[in-house]
Order: structure tokens, then sequence, then C-alpha cells
């Protein structure tokens, strides 16, 4: 203790007056730029989805008092004339601690915090440094009608290693621990209520923020991946807008999930290829005020044979569909998300997205694609509220496997195909737990690692054998 | 257009250099970091100016007036530098700004409302439990004391209690 305060006269007095001053100026501008000038970032701990304040305010516990601990052990610190300011009164301090709460989530400030909001131009963070003046001239008015209760629960200065009876060192590592612990499951709370929140009728609706019912919109929704993720997210009640190029097999699958989810459903007919179609799907939605709140590409397709050999066309329709359009959507949508301040979107790229893939060069390149913008996507609109994942599945029993020729290929037998209903299931827990990116399936998940483990020369020399038909499937496929 | 605004710390780092500032004034100061303390000395300061008499038989004030100005005292010096640390870090992030922090939905003038009902709570119950957050949970919880901890446990209590009432003020 170098300036103890009230015994300080003279020169010493100003210096640690000085030091009061830097102090508190540290302790305002942490508190500033960790966000506790701000309501709604303060409360969030108590909705669940932004433990913000929590983990800052229990790592600031850890750290000091891991400090202490170890400013005492050096004889830099003596914590028994620190420890002297802090004698316990019990029962006053439960019933404070409750009331004090309750004001916290009230106001939407501690009275420290007030400050800061207050000096940062919140008005209702000065109305609440006012109030706290307010209140403790209440309690000292009516300090004398509690009755002794301020005094109550006397214990002095009573320690957690003195009523656990262990070396204090070892509580302080006990604490850090239970802390990381505590860490660790707010981060899970924090997830579960972030999606509910972009997920409507999500349990935590009630306590998550504004509530929209708005629709869930799915590419590719004709078949496979796509009309199955559409099934999962009825399931769960949601309203859709299904987009892909036959009616037929759309209107089919509406007239499924109204019958047996009884969830909204519209069908609109559109073939991305088509440089024009996203804008317009766009704006026959917004015409007929269909808020779509949650947006998941899944429409894509895949070409297999020598690059200089495939139809040029064809490749080019490929790139528009799997890479222009999914973006073009991506961004007319995110932008209804932020300015509404939520939802969520899923891309579905492919395990292909993770090599370079020799006879399916330009379809391989094309979910690289949305691997790497779904995740940078991720990232910069988590800020906004918005969930971002990247379902990348293996090999999947599904048409587009036919149509693209894959289900024969090396690669589908060694990696057993997924159901497509299993594939869609991982990529709503993706959304559900805020996951970046989804490889569903631990055989894909081990293909998908060890591709990163070989220079890029050597992942296109396994692809290419991977991508190979064994010659008696080759033959089935040049017959078919 | 708002101006755009610097991302707020890692709640993790923010928490180090929170704990890192509180060791330090543990280590100069001999005690930790408060903040009501000087709410309180403040109002004790406008009530002895305008009823002088009335403050002094007051016991809870009366024991700040003892040492003379309430005002003379390292926490509200503390608690003037907090306010200018705040103002820094919100005027270099792009944060300084005149509003009510609330919901969309909600009006403002119920808003200020609730702040103020908040605040007195937070006041008197502050007094009760001899600090606040600051004072008591952070500076006692980081020296273990019991109080202090069975204080925070019942802050968080208190909060969950009461936060599902006023959930419309954030919408």
């Amino acid at each position: 203790m170098i300036f103890p305060f009230e015994s300080l006269s003279d020169e010493r007095r100003a210096l640690g007056i000085g030091v009061a001053a830097v102090v508190g100026v540290a302790f305002g501008f942490v508190q500033e730029r960790t966000g506790f000038g701000r309501a709604q970032k303060l409360v969030a701990q108590f909705y669940g989805h932004d433990m913000t304040v929590f983990k800052a305010m229990f790592t600031a516990i850890v750290t000091a008092m891991l400090g202490t601990v170890l400013l005492a052990g050096l004889g830099l610190l003596d914590l028994r004339a620190v420890e002297v300011g802090y004698p316990t009164f019990l029962w006053p301090m439960i019933v404070g601690g409750l009331v004090l709460g309750a004001g916290f989530i009230v106001s939407g400030y501690c009275p420290g915090t007030s400050f800061v909001a207050a000096a940062s131009g919140k008005l209702d963070g000065l109305v609440t440094v006012l109030g706290v003046v307010l209140g403790t001239l209440v309690y000292a008015e009516t300090e004398p009608a509690l009755g002794g209760f301020q005094d109550s629960g006397r214990l002095g200065g009573f320690f957690l290693y003195q009523w656990l009876g262990l070396p204090r060192p070892l509580v302080a590592v006990l604490i850090a621990v239970l802390a990381i612990v505590g860490f660790v499951v707010a981060t899970r709370i924090e997830r579960r209520f972030r999606t509910q929140a972009a997920l409507p009728g999500g349990e935590g609706a009630a306590a998550g923020g504004a509530r929209r019912r708005g629709a869930v919109l799915v590419t590719g929704a004709s078949s496979g991946i796509g009309a199955d993720l559409a099934r999962a997210f009825a399931r769960r009640g949601r309203n859709l807008v299904l987009v892909a190029r036959s009616r037929e097999r759309l209107d089919e699958l509406a007239r499924e999930l109204v019958a047996v989810h009884r969830v909204g459903v519209r069908v609109v007919v559109s073939d991305l290829a088509s440089p024009g179609a996203v804008a317009a799907l766009h704006a026959a939605l917004s015409a007929d005020g269909v808020e779509v709140e949650t947006l998941v590409n899944d429409a894509g397709f895949g070409l297999r044979g020598a690059f200089v050999e495939l139809d040029a066309r064809r490749q080019g329709d490929m790139v528009q569909v799997n890479v222009a359009a999914l973006t073009e959507l991506c961004r007319v949508f995110a932008e209804d998300l932020v300015r509404r301040g939520g939802g969520a979107i899923l891309n579905v790229a492919g395990l292909a997205g993770v090599m370079p893939g020799p006879g399916m060069a330009v379809y391989c390149a094309t979910k690289a694609y949305v691997l790497s913008f779904t995740e940078a996507l991720a990232n910069e609109l988590r800020s906004a509220g918005i969930l971002v994942s990247c379902l990348s599945p293996g090999p999947t029993e599904t048409r587009f496997a036919d149509a693209a020729g894959f289900s024969a290929l090396r690669l589908f037998r060694v990696s057993a195909p997924m159901s497509p209903a299993a594939v869609a299931e991982a990529g709503l827990a993706a959304l559900e737990q805020g996951t970046s990116l989804e490889v569903p399936g631990w055989r894909n998940r081990l293909l998908a690692a060890s591709v990163r483990l070989v220079p890029a020369r050597t992942a296109a020399a396994m692809a290419r054998h991977m991508l190979e038909s064994p010659p008696s499937e080759a033959r089935k496929l040049t017959t078919a | 257009m708002e101006r755009s605004q610097v991302r707020f710390w890692n709640p993790y780092v923010g928490g180090v250099a929170l704990g890192l500032v509180l060791l330090a004034t543990y280590a100069l100061m001999g005690r930790g970091l408060g903040a009501s303390g000087a709410s309180f000395r403040a109002g004790v300061a406008v009530v002895h100016a305008i009823a002088p008499r009335h403050a002094e038989a007051t016991p809870a004030m009366a024991s700040t007036l003892e040492d003379g100005n309430p005002l003379d005292d390292w926490l509200v010096v503390e608690v003037l530098g907090l306010i200018v640390g705040g103002f820094i870090g919100a005027a270099t992030s792009g944060r300084l700004r005149r509003e009510v922090a609330k919901g969309p939905t909600f009006g403002s003038g119920r808003r200020l409302a609730l702040a103020l009902v908040g605040g007195v709570l937070m006041g008197f119950a502050a007094k009760l439990a001899r600090g606040c957050t600051s004072g008591q949970g952070l500076s006692g919880g980081a020296l273990m004391s019991v109080g202090a901890w069975a204080f925070m446990l019942s802050v968080f209590a208190g909060g969950y209690g009461v936060a599902y009432l006023v959930r419309r003020q954030w919408r």
C-alpha cells in the first residue's frame, strides 16, 4: 500500500489524488471499450444472448485475484491490510444484491457503468446516475427504520479460503477453473439463444427481442438435400419459400409440407442460371410482403469431364448458379437481414470445395468459393446478429449425384454416402449451434482434415484418384 | 449516416485489462475500486448545502461529514476519472452520441422513468450491501470475501428474477 489516502497529507496526498484519477480514467476507458457503457449489452447477459459482461466481469475478478495472490507471495502487497476494508455482513449483502440486481435490469446499468454511459451521451445513463444518488439518500433517511438489519449476519473479515479451510492460492486456482467452466457454459447459452433469436418460434423467442415469423427461402428445393432442408425447417414450424426450376416437383413438395406440418409454403419457379433471376425473385417477394428471415442456398449443379471437352456454356451456367447467383442472393437478402437486425444464412458447399478436383475442375472451384465466401460472411455478419453457416456434405444419395455421374466414383465407395435427410439435419444443427462450417459424417471430416495436411498438388492427385470411376463402372456410365 | 464504431474488445481482453486496473488499485491505494460511494458523497454534499442540520443529524450522512467536505475523498476523484475515461473511450470509438439506449419499440419517456426507478433501487441496495457491483462485487470478489460472493450471486439472481418483466424496453 503506497498511498493510503486518508492518512496522507500534503505532497503525498496530491500524488494519491493523481493515482486515483489515473486509476479512474483507466477504469472508465476499459469499461467503455468492453461495452459496459451500453445498456443493451449489459442487460443481454440476463437474456442469455450475449454474455460479454458476465465473461468480462469474472475474467477481471480472476485476473485480480490471481494477481493479489502473486503479489502477496512476492511480498509486494499486504493483503491483510486490503482485506480489512471488506467485512462480510451476510444478510444485508444478500438482500442488497437481490435489490441491486433488480435495479440493474430495470435501469440497464449498475452504478459504475451508469457513469460510463452518461459520459458517452446516454441520457438514460445520466438519469440512472441521478437515481443512484437519490437511492443512497433514501437509504440514509430510512436507515434508522431498518432496525439494525444492515448490520445482521456480521461475520467480520471472512474469506472463501477461510470458510473452505484451504490455502488461499489453491482456492484462487479453483475459482479460476470454475470461471473457465462458467465461460464455456456461457458460450453455449449464447449460441442457443442467438439461434433462437434468429430462428423465430424457438423457445427463447419470448426473451430474445423483436420476433417476426419470417420465412425460410430454400433454393434448389425440388429434390435431394434442398428438399430435406425444407422438410427440416417445416418440422420446426417455419413457413417456406421454395425455389427451383421444376414447378411440378415443387408443388408436390409444397403439398406434402402443408399437409404434414401445417406451415405456409410458397412456390417460386426460377432458373438461377439466367442472370436476372435473383433480382426478379427478390422483387416479387418484396412486392408481396414476404419477409425472408433465413436464406438457404442449396441450388447448384456439377459437371464431370475434362475441362476442355465439357460444354463451355454449361460450364458458364455452373459458375452462374453455384457462384454468381449464390453471391447475389446473399447480397440482397443479407441487406434485408442487417436492416431488420437478425436472421440466418445457410450455404451448401460440398467436400469438393476442400480440394482441387481434376475431372471436375470448375465444379470443385465453385465449391471452394462457397466455403471461403461463407466463412468470411459468417465473421462479418456475426456482429449484426446474423448467423451464417456453411454445410459441406460429402457423398450423398441424391438425384444430383446421379445427374452429375458422381454415384459411380471411387469416393462414393470409400466414403459411405449419407442420406440427404441426415445431411439436412446436420445443416440445421450447425445453424442452431452457431457453427460456421459443418461437415457431416466422421469419414468426411477425416477426409477434409487430411486434405489440408498435404500440398495442393498432392491433394489434386488424391482427388483425381477418388473422382475416377473404377473401370467396370465407367463402362456402365458411358452406356447409360 | 452513422459514423462507424470501433468494435468492442473481446470480453476476455477487457476482463484482463479491468483486472489489472483493479490489481494496480489494490497495490497502490490499499483498497479496491468503487462507484456508488461517490454517488452517495455527491448526494450528501447537496443535502448538506441545502439543509446542513438535517444532514448532520442523519447518522449515515454524518459519518461522511466528520472528515469535512464529503467530496474530499479518493473515491470521488476516482469516479471523476471514471467519467473522463468513459468519455475518452466513447469519443475515440465513435460511440459518443446523445441518445436513449433502448429497444426500437419502447418509448423514450418510459425508458427514462425505468432508468430512474432502477437507479433508486440500486442506490438503496448499494448502501445496504456496503458497495455496488464495483466496490463490493468486483473488488470484494477478487479478495474472495464471502459477503462479496453472496452479494454477486444475489445480483444475478435478482437480475434474472426481474428480466422477463422488463424485456419490452429492450425490444
